[in-house]
């Protein structure tokens, strides 16, 4: 009931445009920004960034990924998944997860029709996944014996108020004794040991910490009391060996990524409250001057991950926002709360210094710009 | 938190729409004849290059490209062809004792080049190859130690001498750094900028020509030659191939060497210590070249004692760089008296006490009105005008809105003299001292002539041996009186 009156809700904000999937991506792209409302409203009601900043926003479309990449993205997850994942098990044996017995395979696509154009039979096709995935949970949960080592792409729920939101990872992993499954991320991206860009590593970590909150979902419903221990916050990351077909292996525990990922979703509810609170009743999100409403929280890291983030620097530097000139501006200039202020009180211009914040924030601004200016 | 002063030029470049200087002198060398290498990169193939600018700086580049890097022969001459120049131009180097110097765009391009340097340097199949993997080795190794010379990233080199108003992270666009540094006339400086994002400045061209041009062209290109096509066919496609490439490259190479023109005209007082930079450089230049010649392995990963070692030398380059840069640069010297990491202040009470015959202690007050301190009873500190005097910090006390830091002259007594009453002085932490790694060195060669068992193989825990001290009665006390 209560999920469909929330669906109902959300319907009503996202207008006229069609429901997206965010998946693993779109949801790991809220915890990275928690602060950011509008992307919160967008996932929340199932409209993609790159969606609302060419359809809302009526921005041209971007690539965000090279062919090239693209391509050698899929070799490698062929590469890894084809003839029955054979290197995906050597990769394990080797790592001494998997025992020489251990290597039973299921891929889901492979056991559901393929994928089509026609809506019907596509609907059908992804019902056929879940159930599959379902299915092979439960074996798992049950402890059949005949549940696989490794499940390539299954499709499991992420519930966001009470509305499921599919993801599909990219494998899930377990042995035999293992109670239930951990979820693995394969990317393209060279592994370096420390020196891999510190950027793909956590997109890589969030991705699968969503694949941890979907594993732990389906545990609770299978009756798993203690899910925290039946799914621990890890995942395994497999990359590769620069210049390279050959995949590394590496675990990584997923603490802070899930535990920020639990928050977010935790906070959906609320968020949604405040969302229709703040709009005009009637109001969709479909509208730019609507969606021009919602605040932002641009940061720098906001380039990385989200295709309205040009669109809300704009809007930050119009605002004189000091997170425009960098993370550490924001936090310092707190106070003052916008640039032009800061620049008041740092040339002492103005109205005075209004709180004892603003105090403190004007004599340390104009201590430090008489210290540059005699530098330079 | 204190406000420092880059967020001060960040702010003040803000309201100017313009780039602000965010140093007193150039904080780099810069070789006359240093290499301008600008490579790009297949997208998602890191250890590749599709097409290459090479040149000195101030002189036109050599371009070079290949149809498709995933053709192995063809990668391996342009590697070749790369590694023809950059053997040469070390040779010079070594035969007029100086170091070389190669600049890229960005830190994205360094790290192409590390990830180019660690795949090469073990290839089998061609010795030339090895060879490029070991001299570019010696550019990406050199790269992450303080005040290195070897290779240098433009933004990197801009972003020491220039604050941007915008977020720091932003600064790695090269273009978007320069229209910052020189915004165009009568255009909103964030259109300029906005603008400017959009020609790659990376080693990657955009996606979005990839799709509609890159892929295209070499897609018939990798079909015409599947098919058999003629020679003459052949070159025509890698011919389109090569002009597209080339646009994006020569951007990238013109923009490297506008940065460099700009720090090389713009930057005309050069630090102090900058002969000491590039004499450390050709020494390890020199040293790594010997070694090659004497046929040592470079290795994966390094074992623990070597890694000691670089990390040591690691840590004392920064610190050597720092007191050098601040010894030299005034806006380097108003950062640190921001954050208190030196001591300014007027003297005050400057006495010489007799304490035995010939012995006498020499010590005085400074009065600081800095609002940040990280200063602590028992730090060693250095007079900024003549570091041959060092002074022992006895007590700190706060007084108001000033701190009075009471100091015991330690070395200089008479070479320096006790400063004169009401005189505005400088103390700092460390001076540079360009022996340090030297001694440094010795001292871990002694320390770890056995390794530790925590480092060797099969290690076994060595059983608890009860000292033979006698345990302090004040611990606090004893740590505090090891510093």
């Amino acid at each position: 009931m209560r999920a469909s009156s929330a669906d109902s809700r959300i319907a009503a904000l996202r207008g006229s445009l069609g429901p997206e999937e965010p998946g693993a991506r779109g949801l790991e792209r809220v915890a990275r920004n928690p602060e950011c409302m509008r992307l919160r409203a967008l996932t929340i009601v199932g409209i993609t960034p790159a969606t609302a900043a060419n359809r809302i926003y009526g921005e041209p479309a971007r690539e965000e990924q090279s062919p090239f990449a693209l391509a050698l993205g899929n070799q490698f997850e062929r590469s890894l998944f084809n003839n029955s994942a054979a290197r995906s098990i050597q990769l394990y044996r080797d790592a001494g997860r998997l025992t020489t017995k251990e290597c039973k395979v299921a891929i889901v696509p492979d056991l559901a029709p393929p994928l089509s154009s026609d809506p019907q039979k596509l609907l059908a096709s992804l019902g056929r996944r879940q159930a599959e995935t379902i299915r092979l949970l439960r074996a798992k949960a049950a402890g059949s014996k005949d549940a696989p080592n490794i499940i390539i792409k299954p499709r499991m729920f992420v519930r966001l108020l009470g509305i499921g939101h599919a993801i599909e990872p990219d494998a899930l992993i377990a042995a035999d004794a293992d109670r239930f499954y951990r979820p693995i991320e394969v990317k393209s991206y060279p592994d370096r040991a420390g020196k891999t860009d510190p950027a793909d590593v956590r997109s890589a970590c969030r991705q699968a910490a969503v694949g941890v909150v979907a594993l732990r979902e389906a545990a609770r419903e299978f009756g798993f009391r203690d899910v925290d221990l039946v799914v621990p916050a890890i995942g395994d990351l497999v990359l590769r060996v620069p210049g390279s077909m050959t995949a590394k292996l590496r675990s990584m525990t997923l603490r802070s990524e899930v535990a920020s990922l639990e928050r977010a979703i935790d906070e959906a509810p609320r968020n949604l409250d405040e969302l229709e609170a703040m709009l005009a009743p009637g109001a969709s999100l479909d509208d730019p001057l609507i969606l021009d409403q919602i605040p932002t929280s641009y940061r720098t890291s906001c380039k990385e991950h989200c295709a309205l983030a040009g669109k809300c620097k704009q809007q930050a530097c119009a605002a004189g926002e000091p997170a425009v000139i960098g993370d550490m501006a924001r936090e310092l200039l707190t106070p003052a709360g916008t640039v032009t202020r800061a620049l008041d009180l740092m040339n002492g211009q103005g109205v005075p210094p209004r709180t004892a914040e603003e105090v403190a924030l004007a004599e340390q601004l104009q201590e430090a710009f008489s210290q540059y200016r005699r530098a330079v | 938190m204190a406000v420092d002063l880059e967020t001060i030029a960040r702010l003040v470049a803000f309201k100017k729409g313009k780039a602000v200087p965010m140093a007193s002198d150039l904080q780099i060398v810069i070789q006359p004849d240093a290499l301008v290498l600008c490579c790009i990169a297949l997208a998602g193939e890191d250890t590749t290059i599709h097409g290459v600018a090479c040149g000195p700086i101030g002189k036109p580049a050599e371009f070079l490209s290949v149809p498709d890097p995933r053709f192995r022969d063809d990668q391996y001459d342009l590697f070749a062809w790369i590694g023809k120049r950059i053997e040469r131009y070390y040779a010079e180097c070594r035969r007029c004792g100086t170091h070389p110097q190669i600049w890229v765009s960005s830190e994205a391009a360094v790290k192409h080049l590390d990830v180019l340097s660690d795949r090469l340097r073990y290839n089998r199949e061609r010795a030339d190859i090895r060879r490029l993997g070991e001299l570019l080795t010696y550019a990406t190794e050199r790269f992450p130690i303080g005040g290195q010379q070897a290779l240098h990233a433009a933004t990197s080199a801009l972003r020491q001498h220039y604050a941007t108003g915008q977020q720091a992270a932003e600064d790695e666009h090269l273009g978007a750094l320069l229209t910052w540094i020189d915004p165009p006339r009568r255009t909103n400086i964030l259109a300029a900028v906005a603008l400017a994002e959009q020609t790659p400045m990376g080693v990657k061209t955009d996606p979005e020509f990839d799709r509609t041009k890159l892929d295209p062209l070499v897609r018939a290109y990798n079909e015409a030659r599947r098919t058999g096509a003629s020679a003459a066919q052949l070159k025509g496609r890698a011919q389109i191939i090569h002009d597209a490439l080339m646009t994006v490259v020569s951007q990238i190479y013109d923009a490297t060497q506008a940065a460099v023109e700009i720090l090389r005209t713009r930057w005309p007082r050069r630090l102090l210590t900058a002969p000491q930079l590039q004499n450390r450089e050709a020494q390890e230049f020199e040293n790594f070249m010997q070694s090659r010649d004497n046929g040592f392995f470079l290795p994966t990963w390094d074992k623990p004692k070597a890694a000691a070692f670089k990390l040591t030398e690691r840590e004392i380059a920064l610190q050597t760089i720092e007191a050098a840069i601040c010894m030299g640069d005034r806006v380097a010297l108003a950062k640190a008296r921001l954050a208190g990491r030196i001591l300014e202040g007027s003297i005050e009470n400057p006495r010489r006490m007799w304490v035995r015959p010939r012995v006498f202690e020499s010590t005085f007050d400074l009065v600081s009105a800095q609002r940040v301190l990280r200063i602590r009873p028992r730090d060693e500190l250095f007079l900024l005008s003549d570091p041959r005097q060092k002074a022992l910090v006895r007590t700190v006390e706060r007084e108001g809105r000033k701190t009075r830091v009471q100091l015991e002259i330690i070395k200089g007594k008479n070479a320096v003299g006790l400063p004169s009453p009401g005189s505005l002085q400088v103390f700092t932490p460390y001076v540079p001292d360009w022996n340090s790694l030297t001694k440094a060195r010795i001292q871990l060669a002694e320390r770890l002539a056995v390794q530790p068992w925590t480092h060797a193989e099969n290690g076994a825990i060595p059983q608890r041996v009860p000292s033979q001290l006698r345990k302090p009665t004040d611990l606090l006390a004893a740590v505090e009186a090891l510093r």
